[in-house]
């Protein structure tokens, strides 16, 4: 446990650094700074793309993962000292026995989960069968080559954890799966920090820390975070949806579409999500229209490109070669009830898609009405939809295909979705 | 109307509910707050109960958590996939280099997975019988004392890593 804190530390100081340097441009261009929310967890995600993109990119020119590693750190420092006066920026709130009740509940927990991840190495079939390989390859070659992904299972999956993972490898010099989980823990972290100070300035009182212990309670989050439960990545998903989430109900655009942006560089089921918000984002704020047009050919293109040039499939979903005739009402019927046994689920969701489902409906002439909430809306939709046309079209057994995967997937949403069921009930009571 | 009755079940009171509610509050134009305090109140109360039992479960948890959280790497992996990480990336990675082809021989799944990563960059096989070529090969104990003609060049606990100079 000793042997990986200064490791973990290290990792999440660079990504901290590297996404306050980001955060202070995108400051400069939408010219407003977030005076209500904590930066640090924005910092945090931002970073997290910045640093793992670029070692990519710096790779394809040759440059090892050591090397640019290195590179990021000390643009980290120059980060962090250039934004040094937001160190302690902090939101407008006054401190009484509630806030410090709700912030104990997420630092309390946080160590329960963090102590729990660590406690073992990572024994989820996808993290042996693909994730750690390729952290090991990746920090074994040093460098992101085709030779370190095409031997394992999904090369086509993109390399934030993977480098993430393998930075944690190369800081303890060794294979070191506790530590890669230690430093994966941040995005836990930045997470709940999000998601705590929006719920804390926005929501506020007894309603947030509701909002925070069901959301902490739930058993698929939890075994998630605990490093218990298949789809290793599908907890970063749900964090960058949700934290774009938030950046967008404070009115920040562009750090919206920068962490939306960032979904298919986390798993590549976050394209569709992108691809939808950044659409709409695109014609609802025609004075960002470069710069978000920049923002996702940057992230977008060169992974897409590396894909086809190591003639790796890019989705094992639509594979319409395998395609065979199926009785293709049942099968989307069939996709659609498994949501909605899902979404029924108290054991793994609680009431959390009780109240979601409730609030939408009840509350639709509002959600018409905000452009937010529109974007917001129009991506959670979306990704549903698309998970409903995997789940009939792909060429596996659909029963256990949907037993296996319906519950991760909707992990990708849920973060999301308590932001907007807490937010849609504060509005219904100011109305009230 | 038997068709509309028999979604009840398949609805369940979760779905019934919200469609009730929401029928209401359209029905009503929102003007019943207090029917909507109750409504959100009662459910509120039933899933802090629900959650309250979950954070209870989570910290239950922690007398399983600290058994290992503060042992060391080496014995963390080892309750998980007992002497893999010894066998193939201590002992036998050093012995295999780049481009070539190791076969395993009777190993499950598991274990397949944790050679092709601690044997990478080499490349790693699941085999039925040894090949015919001179080759690389990890072999248990009872199969490698049927082996003829074979230079061992590592061992860990039961396992072999040996090369073959002709098949068997």
């Amino acid at each position: 446990m000793r042997e990986i804190l200064i490791p973990v530390l290290l990792i999440w100081i660079n990504y901290l650094g590297v996404g306050s340097f980001i955060a202070y441009f995108i400051e400069k261009v939408e010219k407003k700074m977030v005076q209500e929310v904590h930066p640090f967890p924005f910092w945090f995600l931002l970073g997290a793309v910045g640093t793992t993109f670029g070692q990519f990119l710096f790779s394809q020119i040759g440059v090892s993962l050591s090397l640019s590693f290195s590179f990021f750190f000390m643009l980290g420092v120059l980060g962090l000292y250039l934004s040094r006066k937001c160190w302690w920026r902090r939101p407008n709130i006054d401190w009484n026995a509630k806030h410090l009740f709700f912030w104990s509940i997420i630092i309390v927990f946080s160590l329960f989960f963090f102590t729990r991840s660590v406690s073992r190495v990572m024994y989820t079939w996808d993290s042996i069968a693909f994730w750690v390989p390729k952290m090991s390859a990746l920090w074994s070659e040093n460098i992101v080559r085709a030779e370190a992904l095409v031997p394992f299972n999904h090369p086509e999956y993109p390399l934030l954890l993977p480098l993430t993972g393998a930075n944690a490898f190369l800081l303890t010099q060794a294979p070191n799966e506790v530590a890669a989980k230690g430093a994966l823990f941040g995005f836990t972290i930045a997470l709940l920090w999000s998601m705590g100070s929006w719920l804390y300035t926005k929501i506020g009182g007894w309603r947030a820390i509701f909002w925070i212990v069901l959301f902490i309670s739930l058993f698929i989050f939890r075994e998630h975070v605990g490093g218990e439960y298949v789809g290793t990545a599908d907890i970063l998903v749900g964090t960058y949806m949700c934290a774009g989430a938030v950046a967008l109900l404070y009115k920040r655009p562009l750090l919206a579409q920068i962490l939306w942006f960032s979904l298919p560089w986390v798993k590549s089921e976050g394209l569709v999500f992108a691809g939808v918000t950044s659409f709409i984002l695109f014609i609802y704020y025609p004075h960002l229209r470069l710069w978000m047009t920049m923002v996702g050919t940057f992230l977008l293109l060169p992974w897409r490109f590396f894909i086809q040039a190591i003639h790796v499939d890019s989705s094992q979903y639509f594979k319409f070669g395998e395609l065979y005739a199926r009785p293709w009402v049942e099968y989307a019927v069939y996709s659609i009830h498994a949501f909605r046994e899902e979404f029924r689920n108290l054991q793994k969701w609680n009431l959390l898609f009780f109240f979601f489902i409730t609030l939408s409906l009840t509350r639709f002439r509002e959600i018409c009405a905000e452009k937010s909430l529109h974007i917001i809306y129009a991506g959670l939709a979306m990704q549903l939809v698309m998970y409903m046309i995997i789940f009939t079209v792909a060429p596996e057994e659909q029963a256990s295909f949907i037993a296996a995967a319906v519950s991760r997937l909707t992990l990708h949403l849920a973060p999301t979705v308590l932001i907007m069921s807490s937010y849609l009930h504060a509005k219904k009571y100011q109305s009230a | 109307m038997h068709k509309l009755l028999a979604l009840f079940p398949l609805l369940g009171w979760f779905y019934v509910s919200i469609f009730v509610f929401v029928v209401f509050e359209y029905m009503t134009k929102y003007r019943f707050h207090l029917i909507r305090r109750i409504f959100y109140g009662t459910f509120g109360l039933y899933a802090v109960i629900l959650s309250l039992f979950n954070l209870q479960a989570e910290v239950q948890l922690y007398a399983e958590t600290k058994k290992t959280l503060f042992d060391r790497f080496e014995q963390k992996i080892s309750y998980e996939s007992g002497t893999y990480y010894n066998t193939y990336y201590r002992v036998f990675r050093p012995l295999v280099h780049r481009g070539q082809v190791v076969h395993l021989l009777n190993v499950s799944a598991r274990e397949y997975h944790y050679a092709r990563m601690y044997l990478f960059p080499s490349s790693v096989v699941i085999s039925e019988t040894l090949p015919k070529s001179p080759s690389l090969a990890v072999v248990n104990t009872s199969t490698y004392a049927s082996l003829k003609q074979v230079r061992v060049l590592g061992q860990s606990g039961d396992k072999y890593l040996i090369q073959t100079e002709v098949g068997k």
